[in-house]
């Protein structure tokens, strides 16, 4: 795990190198200040001096890295790398750009974006992304155990229900929220809003509440209880309890896996619900032997 | 947290609910800090009116177990709702045996505060 943590953070420290080394070693050929921010048609718009640049640009890297170790090391999933090594070869690019964008100019805004910056930061991201396929490959999903039903008087309604989520990942989609504001400011406005959304998705998707009644499994996501995921009763063929690993999964979160989908927070207990197709849902959640019993008796009174 | 209602039994449904919900908290199923779910959510879930939920936490919050806040929802409280929990059941039997050989309110609270004094 160690590893996916160095494989995921180390490709941010490399890709602000190139843009940092440039600001720091190339002072006599740029301008005072230098331009830091492109408009649409790729024209400087904003400027601030080559050490405040270079310095936002090592934080950025930092962060970034820092961000990305955890979510990798957390995760262990092979496309988180691949994800930190695509938005680093990306950002790496486009920082380098725009720091060379300034190269030879005496006044800084004639500053304007080279013509290859975004074909340099597509090569750039589908190269680094690569480094995903460094990690080992995720092992087999162990069998579901069955649990016995439990007793339901003939006019009795039972709701069970537990919240779920992963404080760690609220942490990641608030962190990506603010770099997509910093990148939006310093980069340009489209970069930040696409790390925003990422951000704002990751927030939602972070925590949840599992509920099981009359009406089947529901997984409410978000302070909002939306997006929901739910299988009714009539669809599950059979509800069982489970030992996971994120892993199984290739990471954490809502998952989409051959056979089926899961909503992973944490390795260990899950409540694990088949339906009638053969498709299986996953939900990591504490005391799923209850859920699992529940459900259980749910589908014996409507066969009934 | 598992909530069970019978329209059959002769207990109104709020207090059903506020049992269950107490039960959970003694048995630990549902800690300090842990949301309840909404009462909307709850009244769907369960096939009941939300004014039956509302009704069960507003027993549960006067028994100190958990907190509603607008917007925010039914929270278990800090400290230690477990052990809360147990004394509430403990009480309520306590009046229900009480209520059986036909003594008054006045009666058990003065034997309360003599079991209290003699600790």
């Amino acid at each position: 795990m160690k590893a996916r943590a160095v494989l995921g953070g180390a490709p941010h420290l490399v890709a602000v190198t190139p843009a940092i080394v440039l600001l720091a070693t190339a002072g006599a050929r740029l301008p005072d200040p230098v331009a830091t921010h492109f408009g649409p048609a790729g024209h400087a718009d904003q400027f601030t001096d080559r050490w405040t640049l270079a310095l936002i640009t090592a934080a950025l890297g930092v962060g970034m890295a820092a961000i990305f170790a955890v979510v990798s090391h957390r995760s262990g999933a092979r496309w988180t790398v691949a994800a930190s090594g695509a938005t680093a070869g990306w950002l790496g690019a486009v920082l380098f750009a725009c720091a060379a964008a300034n190269l030879d100019l005496t006044d800084a805004s004639a500053a304007s974006l080279p013509a290859w910056t975004f074909p340099l930061a597509v090569v750039a991201a589908g190269a680094a992304s690569l480094i995903g396929f460094a990690v080992p490959k995720a092992a087999a999903v162990a069998g579901p155990r069955s649990v016995p039903t439990m007793e339901l008087g003939a006019t009795e309604q039972v709701s069970w229900s537990r919240s779920v989520g992963a404080w760690w990942l609220v942490l990641l989609g608030g962190s990506l929220i603010a770099a997509g504001a910093a990148l939006g400011v310093l980069v340009r406005p489209g970069v930040g809003l696409a790390v925003g959304v990422a951000g704002a998705l990751a927030a939602l998707l972070a925590t949840g509440r599992v509920t099981v009644d009359r009406r089947g499994l529901t997984v409410a996501f978000g302070p909002f209880g939306w997006p929901r995921i739910r299988v009714a009763a009539a669809e599950i063929a059979a509800a069982e309890v489970a030992d996971v690993k994120p892993t199984q999964f290739g990471g954490w979160g809502y998952r989409i896996v051959p056979g089926g989908r899961g909503v992973i927070f944490r390795s260990g207990e899950a409540l694990v619900v088949t339906r009638r197709s053969g498709s299986q849902l996953t939900v990591t959640v504490d005391d799923p032997a209850t859920a699992a019993a529940l459900l259980g008796a749910i589908s014996d009174r409507r066969e009934r | 947290m598992l909530i069970r209602v019978d329209p059959a039994r002769s207990t109104p449904l709020a207090d059903q609910i506020a049992a269950s919900v107490r039960r959970g908290i003694a048995e630990g199923s549902a800690g300090a800090g842990e949301r309840l779910p909404a009462a909307r959510q709850l009244a769907d879930s369960l096939g009941v009116s939300i004014h039956t939920v509302l009704a069960g936490y507003q027993q549960l919050r006067d028994e100190g177990l958990i907190e509603l806040r607008r917007g925010r929802g039914a929270i278990v409280c800090a400290g230690s709702p477990a052990g809360r929990a147990a004394v509430v059941e403990i009480a309520q039997q306590l009046v229900a045996a009480a209520r059986r050989i036909d003594l008054d309110d006045e009666e058990i609270i003065t034997m309360v505060r003599a079991a209290a004094a003699t600790r």
